[in-house]
């Protein structure tokens, strides 16, 4: 066992060789390597805690803007069902308020139906019974009846004015004169003549006379010249009655229906108003 | 029964005083089979989260040697780690390699041991004049007094000295005994002292590399000298 000089330096040599190589293919490079990654990760840690931050500081951003969000929707649903409230409030009132006018326009409507149905039905009364007694009266009409008819006629024409005296002379003159005497049923000769002879004491003494049959006059006589008439019939004494009797009726119907009116507005909700 | 104690008697080839013996044909060997495994994982590092295993291994080995010269020296390992870590590295791999059958571990001859203790050797007082200069590096021999001096360099010249012998006495009595193991009792007894072998040349290359660590920072770090004496004090005691 020796040392052998030579293979001791060539070891040396061997050794500071092997440091070289090393230093220049492992040490440098893997420390390089590893300080390189490290300063990675610490730069990685370090962008990792900013973000944190970063997150944390938004999260608390939103959570803040969350709690904000939250009270203005709060407020706004607020205000939405007041609004609500108040619209439905003013729904129902102007529902109300319509439903009122309609019921009024109907009340209207329903109390001038009933008014006209009244009217009509008044009318129809009265026209019923002018021609109930219309037609009882034309029943009646006869020949025999012609003569106080006649007499009627002749006592008009004798107490005829003289204002209109003188219209019936200017008439008869207009028609050159002849006149024409209508009746519902023919005369006969004792009647003519007392017409004939009235006619010339009163009003024109060359008269001219002509007699005609009108049944649709009913009773009645009637003197026609020019455009001028005198007549004595049941007509105008109906008509009279028909006016009358109609002007009654509606007198009567009005004091009825202001009483039910003032009786209706009393029980205006309680029970509604049937026709 | 012939048994070569160490790698220098196979010589292969021979002129003069230069003598290719078996030592510096499997150094050479080791010093290729590093420098291929460093330069094939080196050529492509990666500096993201994705590693080669060859990357992973050596940043380890070489994270844990930067450790270990942190937590011995308590100074900034970049300066010691290319000396202490060639010579761990190199001890190491010799060593393991001592299980191939037909190889010759270049550390179990006493000119290698030697060579690497004479690095040691010069290496303390250049890191020690680095660090302190000539003079602050000198006054370190006489110190606590200078009658200290003749025992400091006695002490310098006698460690360097069990250094190299510690190693090669190691190694060769390793080999040694794994041979004559297997002339005696060629099963299982061989193996067990192959594994055995393992663990301790991993031990002596730690131990190896501890002590000049210890020794560099002693110089380096002249003014406080008891904390890397006693430091060194386990692994003295381990062989």
């Amino acid at each position: 066992m020796q040392i052998d000089w030579f293979t001791l330096i060539a070891q040396v040599v061997n050794f500071l060789v092997l440091v070289w190589l090393l230093q220049r293919f492992l040490y440098g490079r893997i420390v390089r390597a590893m300080d390189e990654r490290e300063a990675h990760i610490a730069s990685r840690l370090e962008e990792a805690s900013r973000l944190r931050a970063e997150t944390e500081r938004e999260a608390t951003e939103y959570r803040s803007q969350k709690l904000a969000l939250e009270e203005q929707r709060e407020q706004v649903l607020l205000r939405s069902r007041e609004q609500a409230e108040a619209q439905r409030q003013q729904l129902i009132d102007e529902a109300r308020r319509e439903i009122e006018n309609m019921r009024e326009q109907w009340l209207d409507a329903l109390q001038q139906e009933k008014k006209q149905f009244f009217q009509d039905f008044r009318e129809k009364i009265g026209q019923q019974v002018v021609m109930i007694v219309r037609r009882a009266l034309h029943d009646l009409a006869s020949v025999e009846l012609q003569e106080p008819m006649t007499n009627s006629f002749l006592d008009r024409l004798e107490k005829l004015e003289p204002s209109g005296r003188q219209v019936m002379v200017d008439a008869i003159r207009a028609s050159e004169r002849e006149v024409e005497i209508r009746s519902a049923f023919p005369m006969n000769s004792r009647m003519r003549e007392r017409i004939i002879q009235a006619l010339r004491d009163h009003l024109d003494d060359g008269v001219a006379v002509r007699f005609e049959v009108e049944p649709a006059l009913g009773c009645g006589i009637e003197l026609h010249a020019h455009a001028q008439r005198l007549a004595w019939n049941l007509n105008s004494y109906l008509e009279g009655l028909e006016d009358a009797f109609v002007q009654e009726l509606q007198n009567k119907a009005m004091e009825h229906g202001a009483q039910q009116q003032s009786n209706s507005g009393q029980q205006q909700w309680t029970a509604p108003v049937r026709p | 029964m012939t048994v070569d104690i160490t790698p220098d008697t196979i010589v292969y080839w021979q002129a003069g005083p230069m003598r290719l013996s078996a030592t510096l044909v499997f150094t050479w060997l080791v010093m290729l089979l590093m420098f291929l495994g460093s330069w094939l994982v080196t050529r492509r590092l990666s500096t993201g989260h994705k590693l080669s295993r060859g990357q992973n291994l050596l940043e380890v080995v070489v994270g844990a040697i930067q450790d270990q010269i942190q937590s011995v020296t308590g100074q900034e390992s970049r300066r010691y780690l290319p000396f202490i870590g060639t010579l761990f590295l190199f001890i190491v791999v010799s060593n393991v390699l001592a299980v191939v059958p037909g190889f010759h571990p270049p550390t179990g001859s006493l000119s290698t041991t030697a060579a690497l203790a004479l690095c040691v050797f010069v290496a303390v007082p250049v890191y020690g004049i680095a660090e302190h200069g000539l003079v602050g590096h000198l006054r370190n021999y006489i110190r606590p007094s200078v009658f200290m001096l003749p025992f400091n360099v006695i002490g310098e010249l006698s460690r360097t000295l069990a250094l190299a012998i510690r190693l090669f006495g190691n190694v060769m009595s390793g080999t040694m005994i794994a041979a004559m193991l297997l002339a005696i009792a060629p099963f299982f007894f061989p193996v067990l002292m192959q594994a055995l072998g393992l663990l301790t040349g991993l031990i002596q290359a730690y131990i190896f590399a501890i002590l000049a660590l210890v020794y560099i920072a002693a110089a380096t770090r002249a003014h406080e000298p008891q904390g890397p004496e006693t430091a060194a004090q386990p692994g003295t005691k381990g062989d």
